[in-house]
């Protein structure tokens, strides 16, 4: 046990420390403090200098030595006189179990840096989902972090960064431990189509990926699915918050769907006249049709620019992909080429039936043996944003705020957290804290984090590529974590090759 | 120019009933009357000629007659397994009749070393068209070998290519489809000039995404489900092709075999009294004579029994009046009075699809392959072992073992034995 440090001031959730000669204590930083009972963890979260000298000594002594008066001047028993102090919080107090600390440590008690042991507590559950390593500062400890997706996904995740701070590789990360458990299904919004590995490594890489895992795209890879939508399976409930209509504009929707069901969007772009619904409301209908689905008619044949949407085929993705979440599997949706609306109408159609799906199973009591299902939405302000839900709630928000009570959750991505609305973050029980350099955005994170992060800007701040906080009502602690690089993890694990037998 | 004809799904053997029995024939025997007539060079039958891999033999004598009869016209068959007339324990009445000389099976292929599968393309001596396939499978194995599927050498091969396949097609799966197996579009060779479909018991043509997928539905049917869309208007049939070195035209065949009568009565919020006389009253308006009846009964009754409402009477008083066969179907009749239907489905096959998803926790067992789905299906497969029939003459001894090696087959446990 090497002593880095010694506490010699402080107040609950500001300890003070002074750093040992020769040990370096970093920003964020996990320190030990031993008693006969048990241990305490502190978390370090600034760092400041210390002197025994007067500060006016102290400038006297540097300016003698940059003006060139102080040749051979040197401090006596320097390590007494200059020194670091650590200023840090009690995270965890260990006795028998791991408890938020309601004593301070002994003044004068030693300090030591975390080890693997003092963690044992953070145990692997039974429906793990992995995050990376626990990092006290930049050192890491091999000591995995997981979540427990049964209970971590339907209370909904909240990975907030800018850009270039490893999101992505978070979320593959994630992924790839779900994935083959069949524990939970995770529907994936794909806008950039970087999960899959259509170019690189990818969660086409994981050894279950042949049962756990399905993609679907308008241009599919040999083997995996094309996205395509039948139109007729199109509600307009489907639209809401996700294309903004008029009053007018809706009951026309409304009076479409009255006559025709389920071909309501062919009869608009037919231009059949209905009874109470004006030509210009058609108009407006039949454009937004074609510019927010890229959906139009073209010698009497209903076209869709973007391929999703097609009047033949695909009368069963929707349930399909439906079916293989409620079955666990990891379903990736490429939208990458059909524009947002498209992405989110799809997203909505899915989510929608499975919230009616789960909705059904409470209601005659079967919910408890369904496995959870989660939706991982990037660029999330999209559809959870203030300005998004003024106009009424979409299908994506209604989860946010009730999907726990029917196991269904989020994983939101996004850039902006200042934008979601307070009521919507506070129901986001997991936040994955990557590096940030907006003090707006950190604020936002810090006010509606699980454990009390006000001290932790700056450590948020100097969060580096793949550094995160994991802050969640599910772990003992805001865990600081190392995330693997996602390709290094692929490496790790090499495909086995099952051999199969021909009968013709 | 050439012709082809594109069957499937035609269920040789399928119903209980002796008179659905025959129609089922009946159709396979027009269709092949037909193609007779329109001179075919060759019938491609894409799986399920068959309801069993073997089938009832007076039935199946029938059908090899016919088949007879359009081989001496020099029409040659081309043919895939299904997904019930494929055994992975038996000889399937399929190998019996390539073995004879009256089909030829399409799906010739080896797994090489690399892992892929390499079929190999099956000549038309007349017309030069290339075949190949891959069969269908009870337990979607089938969606492995396509998984591993060779496609660029099939798809360098030049000349008029013919696919044949049994399984759902991903993109066009029908919703009532939506939970089984099937496998994308991506899966399959490009640049066939014809996939011949089965599996799908309605007919479809799809070329939205650069393949000519079809299938054109069963003839008759197997199911109740069938004949209701039967009733309902839809059209049975098969394709004729015409082709040179591309396809020229594809033309349905449309093939009826009897007409139909459908009775559907709502029954929610009525009591079984008012079910009983409703219905009574309903059969005295309709013409059943030389028709198909089919009788749909659904709904939450506010009271009696389901029991209650005699439907053999109404059965009778139909038959009575010369229907050719009456089929009742009240399987989502309930009582709010008595809760006697547990479980409801759309054929016997959802039914049993549901019972096991219903009751797989509660047996306790270690072993996963026991639990959840692969329980599930196992449960099923081992059902459909356990359903088979004696065969008319086979010994009760012989039946016995037969069944056993079977189900311990399918449970995988032969080492225990």
């Amino acid at each position: 046990m090497t002593v880095c440090g010694q506490i010699v001031d402080g107040q609950v959730g500001k300890i003070l420390i002074r750093e040992k000669s020769g040990e370096k204590i970093e920003l964020g930083d996990l320190l030990v403090i031993d008693n006969s009972k048990g241990y305490t963890i502190i978390q370090i979260y600034d760092l400041l200098y210390g002197s025994q000298i007067s500060k006016l000594a102290r400038e006297q002594i540097a300016g003698l030595k940059l003006e060139g008066l102080g040749t051979g001047l040197e401090f006596f028993e320097p390590q007494l006189r200059n020194y670091i102090l650590a200023q840090g919080k009690a995270v965890l107090h260990i006795t028998n179990k791991p408890q938020v600390p309601k004593t301070l440590p002994d003044l004068f008690g030693t300090v030591r840096h975390v080890e693997k042991k003092d963690l044992q507590f953070l145990s692997k559950p039974e429906t793990p989902i992995y995050l990376g390593k626990v990092r006290s500062g930049s050192k890491i400890i091999d000591v995995p972090v997981y979540l427990n997706a049964s209970e971590a996904l339907v209370h909904h995740i909240l990975i907030p960064s800018t850009t270039g701070r490893g999101k992505s590789n978070l979320v593959k990360v994630m992924l790839w431990s779900i994935l083959g458990q069949d524990k939970a299904g995770v529907l994936v919004l794909d806008a950039h189509d970087e999960y899959y590995g259509r170019t690189g490594k990818g969660l086409k890489d994981h050894p279950k990926a042949k049962d756990g895992l399905l993609y679907y795209s308008v241009n599919p890879l040999p083997g995996t699915n094309t996205l395509v939508i039948n139109l007729k399976t199109i509600l307009p409930d489907h639209l809401d918050g996700i294309i903004q209509l008029t009053e007018a504009q809706k009951q026309a929707v409304g009076r479409y769907y009255a006559e025709f069901e389920n071909e309501w969007i062919e009869n608009i772009l037919r231009g059949e006249r209905i009874e109470g619904v004006k030509n210009v409301t058609l108009g407006v209908l039949q454009r937004i049709i074609k510019t927010k689905l890229s959906v139009y008619l073209e010698d009497d044949k209903i076209v869709c620019k973007n391929r999703v949407f097609n009047n033949t085929a695909g009368k069963s993705t929707i349930m399909e992909i439906v079916n293989k979440l409620e079955k666990g599997k990891v379903v990736i949706i490429d939208t990458s080429k059909i524009g947002d609306e498209a992405e989110l109408l799809i997203g909505s159609m899915i989510a929608n039936d499975v919230f009616a799906k789960y909705q059904n199973f409470k209601a005659e009591g079967t919910l408890s043996e369904k496995l959870p299902i989660s939706i991982v939405i990037e660029e999330a302000p999209r559809v959870l944003a203030s300005e998004k839900l003024t106009v009424g709630d979409n299908i994506y928000s209604k989860i946010a705020r009730e999907g726990r009570k029917f196991k269904i959750g989020l994983v939101a991505v996004t850039q902006l957290t200042s934008v979601i609305p307070r009521d919507v973050l506070t129901n986001i029980n997991t936040k994955i804290i990557l590096g940030n350099e907006m003090a707006t955005e950190r604020h936002a994170i810090i006010d509606s984090a699980a454990q009390d992060l006000a001290d932790d800007d700056k450590t948020i701040a100097s969060l580096d590529k793949g550094e995160a906080i994991v802050t969640s009502v599910f772990t003992k602690f805001a865990i600081p974590i190392q995330i693997p690089l996602f390709d290094e993890l692929v490496e790790e694990q090499k495909r086995s090759k099952e051999q199969l037998e021909y009968t013709g | 120019m050439y012709r082809f004809a594109h069957l499937s799904d035609i269920h040789i053997g399928a119903f209980r009933y002796p008179l659905l029995q025959k129609l089922v024939l009946k159709a396979f025997e027009k269709a092949i009357d037909v193609c007779i007539k329109m001179r075919v060079d060759f019938i491609v039958v894409s799986g399920d000629l068959f309801d069993s891999n073997i089938p009832d033999m007076t039935l199946a004598n029938s059908a090899v007659i016919k088949i007879r009869e359009a081989r001496d016209k020099a029409i040659r068959f081309y043919v895939v397994y299904g997904s019930h007339d494929f055994s992975p324990t038996q000889t399937s009445i399929v190998d019996l009749l390539e073995s004879a000389g009256l089909f030829k099976k399409v799906t010739k292929g080896k797994i090489k070393e690399e892992g892929k599968l390499e079929l190999e393309f099956h000549t038309d001596e007349w017309t030069k068209a290339k075949l190949c396939g891959i069969s269908g499978r009870r337990r979607g194995i089938e969606k492995e070998y396509f998984k591993i599927l060779n496609r660029e050498n099939l798809e360098r091969e030049d000349g008029f290519k013919i696919f044949v396949f049994h399984g759902p097609i991903s993109e066009y799966k029908p919703e009532y489809l939506a939970e089984a197996e099937s496998v994308p579009l991506s899966t399959l060779p490009k640049g066939f000039n014809y996939y011949a479909g089965g599996h799908i018991h309605e007919k479809f043509l799809g070329e939205e995404f650069g393949y000519n997928i079809a299938y054109p539905g069963t003839l008759f049917g197997a199911d109740y489900r069938d004949l209701e869309k039967n009733a309902k208007g839809q059209e049975r049939g098969f394709f004729i092709v015409t082709f040179s070195d591309k396809v020229e035209n594809i033309e349905f065949v449309p093939i009826s075999v009897c007409n139909y009568e459908m009775i559907e009565y709502d029954a929610n919020g009525k009591d079984a009294n008012s079910v009983q006389s409703d219905l009574l009253e309903i059969v005295s308006h309709v013409e059943p004579a030389d028709k198909l009846v089919l009788v749909k009964v659904a709904g939450e009754m506010s009271g009696g029994k389901t029991s209650d409402i005699d439907f053999q009477r109404i059965k009778r008083i139909l038959k009575d009046r010369k229907a050719l066969e009456v089929l009742l179907n009240y399987q989502r009749l309930t009582s709010k009075e008595y809760a006697a239907i547990k479980v409801a489905g759309k054929d016997i096959h959802e039914i049993e699809e549901r019972l096991f998803k219903e009751n797989i926790g509660i047996v306790k067992v270690s072993d996963p392959k026991l639990k959840s789905e692969s329980g599930i299906k196992l449960s099923r497969e081992l059902l459909n072992v356990l359903k088979e029939a004696k065969k008319e003459n086979e010994a009760k001894s012989s039946y016995e073992s037969r069944i056993v090696s079977q189900a311990i087959d399918t449970l995988g446990i032969k080492e225990v034995f």
